[in-house]
């Protein structure tokens, strides 16, 4: 292995380690606050940060620290659930009408060029405007929007797919078209989606955020990172710390995710993966140990 | 039961891609007896494996009737056409491309088992490797995916993998045309033994018409998407007669 794939492989492993802890970080938020994070004391309000309040209280005395602790959960689990239906809906979309082809697929690639046409965030706007504020509903317009692209991406892949000679052969041993979509074609179509969807995390984080800023995403008293930014934007002159760390947390959040969407994209890119995957196994070959 | 194992009738595909069609394969028709072994040569690009596509029904034909072993298969689908694929198997120019880069061989070999017969787990991965040993491969083999092994190797895996069925027909699309002199020799004693083996019939396409004449009994001859000619090999070799055909022999003669 070269030292750049060792330097890809082991940034990989550190970035997971990473956006694992925030993960952690979020599932035991409600233990690790330090301060209720819902309790309202107007007596307390606009603290800078201190001892008792880490990064400062809010207009309502609302501690920040222990709300974006809280507000992570919500952002960073509804973005890696927008991404996730969206992988599954583009996946599945862009598969069958790659493999059958015909008026289904020209109908939903019509579709998809007419949403590909509007700038994604516009679209997502105007669809949780029609569907009202709440972060259901936030999720539900990023999916909306964002599935075209895995749609497109995943049918050009399994148009070359379908007529690779391992598919034919295995049209060939008699092998149903579900069998062949699944044990073939969606496997190896699989990876460079897997690779988009990375990348896209930190993206959807923001949109998510931004939602929330113009009012549509999460509602009170549900804390998320662009409503905290909405609510303090009034008092960014005499309390800046409302405003800086909700955005410190969503840079640094996006920021992470994105390098790890490269790092993914480095160490699986396609032509590379099985080459890591190969020098392996055949390593394990030679010297004897069994493979899986 | 038919007397033939592939009876082709008048098939024509055009391709069309925006403004421009390509009539790959035009009014062919061509049969193959039980046990037969019949050679298609023809310059690249003149619609071979178009040809077997169409044959194999991995893409449908425009007009014209295919039968295998008596059987219509141009119209058929669904499990009708898997129940047929039973008695048709392909080995490719490309070996690798043959097998999926995610499993296996013994489990591409084991799939295509399981696929065609009724027998259990263990069944198959002991046939898996009777396959591999059959093919001059050892149970090794089993367990290493496509890019670990050399493209000879491959493609006598992939002998293994379309003779597992006992197919009545397999269809050779340059099968040995992406290996090196001495390899191709391998496979070609292999594929003989396996004639002399197995009552299957041969459909060996190729654009070298040595090779097609140290190996087939008849041959057709294809230009352009048309059958020029066809005749037992040794005619065709001895007394050319469409223009082509001797341009070819003359090819091997003073190469
Ligand atoms: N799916 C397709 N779409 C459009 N044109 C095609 C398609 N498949 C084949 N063709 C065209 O049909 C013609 C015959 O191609 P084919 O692959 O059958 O040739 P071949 O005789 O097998 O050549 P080679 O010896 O190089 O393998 C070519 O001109 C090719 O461009
Ligand atoms: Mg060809």
């Amino acid at each position: 292995m070269t030292r750049d794939k060792r330097f890809a492989r082991w940034r990989l492993i550190i970035l997971l380690a990473l956006a694992a802890l925030l993960g952690i970080l979020c599932l035991l938020a409600p233990r690790l606050v330090p301060n209720d994070p819902y309790k309202v004391d107007l007596l307390q309000a606009k603290q800078p940060p201190g001892a008792q309040f880490p990064f400062g209280t809010d207009g309502f005395g609302r501690c920040v620290f222990s709300r974006i602790l809280v507000g992570a959960r919500v952002s960073i689990f509804s973005a890696l659930a927008v991404v996730g239906i969206t992988l599954v809906i583009g996946c599945v979309i862009g598969t069958l009408c790659g493999y059958f082809g015909g008026a289904v697929d020209t109908v939903f690639m019509r579709l998809v060029d007419i949403f590909l046409a509007f700038p994604g965030m516009v679209l997502a706007l105007a669809v949780a405007g029609m569907l009202g504020t709440g972060l259901g509903n936030a999720v539900i317009a990023l999916v909306a929007t964002g599935w075209p692209q895995y749609a497109r991406l995943a049918r050009s892949f399994v148009l070359t797919l379908r007529e690779e000679n391992f598919v034919y052969a295995a049209r060939l041993n008699g092998q149903s078209t579900w069998s062949i979509l699944l044990r073939h074609i969606l496997p190896n179509a699989l990876r460079p989606l897997i690779v988009t969807a990375s990348l896209s995390i930190g993206g959807t984080i923001l949109g998510l955020s931004g939602l929330s800023f113009l009012g549509l995403g999460a509602q009170p008293p549900a804390v998320e990172w662009g409503s905290m930014l909405s609510d303090g934007r009034g008092l960014m002159q005499q309390a800046p710390w409302i405003v800086f760390y909700p955005g410190l947390a969503i840079f640094i959040t996006v920021v992470l995710f994105n390098l790890l969407g490269d790092s993914v994209r480095d160490v699986l890119d396609p032509a590379d993966a099985f080459h890591i995957f190969r020098k392996v196994k055949a390593l394990r070959h030679r010297k004897g140990i069994p493979t899986l | 039961m038919s007397k033939y194992v592939l009876n082709v009738v008048n098939v024509s595909k055009t391709f069309s891609a925006h403004q421009s069609t390509v009539e790959a394969v035009k009014n062919v028709s061509l049969h193959v007896g039980a046990g037969e072994c019949v050679g298609l040569v023809g310059e690249s690009g003149c619609g071979k494996s178009t040809l077997a596509r169409l044959i194999t029904r991995l893409e449908p034909v425009d007009t014209g009737e295919i039968s295998l072993c008596g059987e219509k298969i141009s119209h058929l689908c669904g499990a009708a056409l898997r129940r047929a694929y039973r008695n048709v198997k392909m080995i490719f120019q490309d070996p690798r491309s043959s097998f999926d880069p995610r499993m296996t061989i013994g489990a591409s070999i084991r799939e295509a088992i399981k696929a065609s017969t009724a027998l259990s787990r263990r069944e198959r991965a002991a046939e898996s490797v009777r396959l591999l040993c059959e093919v001059g491969l050892d149970a090794s083999y089993d367990r290493v995916y496509p890019r670990q092994i050399s493209g000879g190797e491959c493609q006598r895996a992939a002998i293994a993998r379309a003779i597992g069925a006992k197919p009545r027909l397999l269809i050779c699309d340059e099968a040995t045309s992406a290996l090196d002199v001495s390899v191709q020799a391998q496979i070609l004693d292999l594929l003989r033994t396996l004639r002399r083996q197995q009552d299957m019939a041969f459909l060996f396409i190729s654009h070298d018409l040595a090779l097609v004449s140290s190996f087939c009994d008849r041959t057709y001859v294809m230009r352009g998407g048309e059958i020029v000619e066809h005749g037992p090999t040794g005619d065709i070799i001895a007394r050319p007669k469409h223009p082509y055909t001797q341009k070819l022999i003359g090819s091997i003669l003073a190469p």
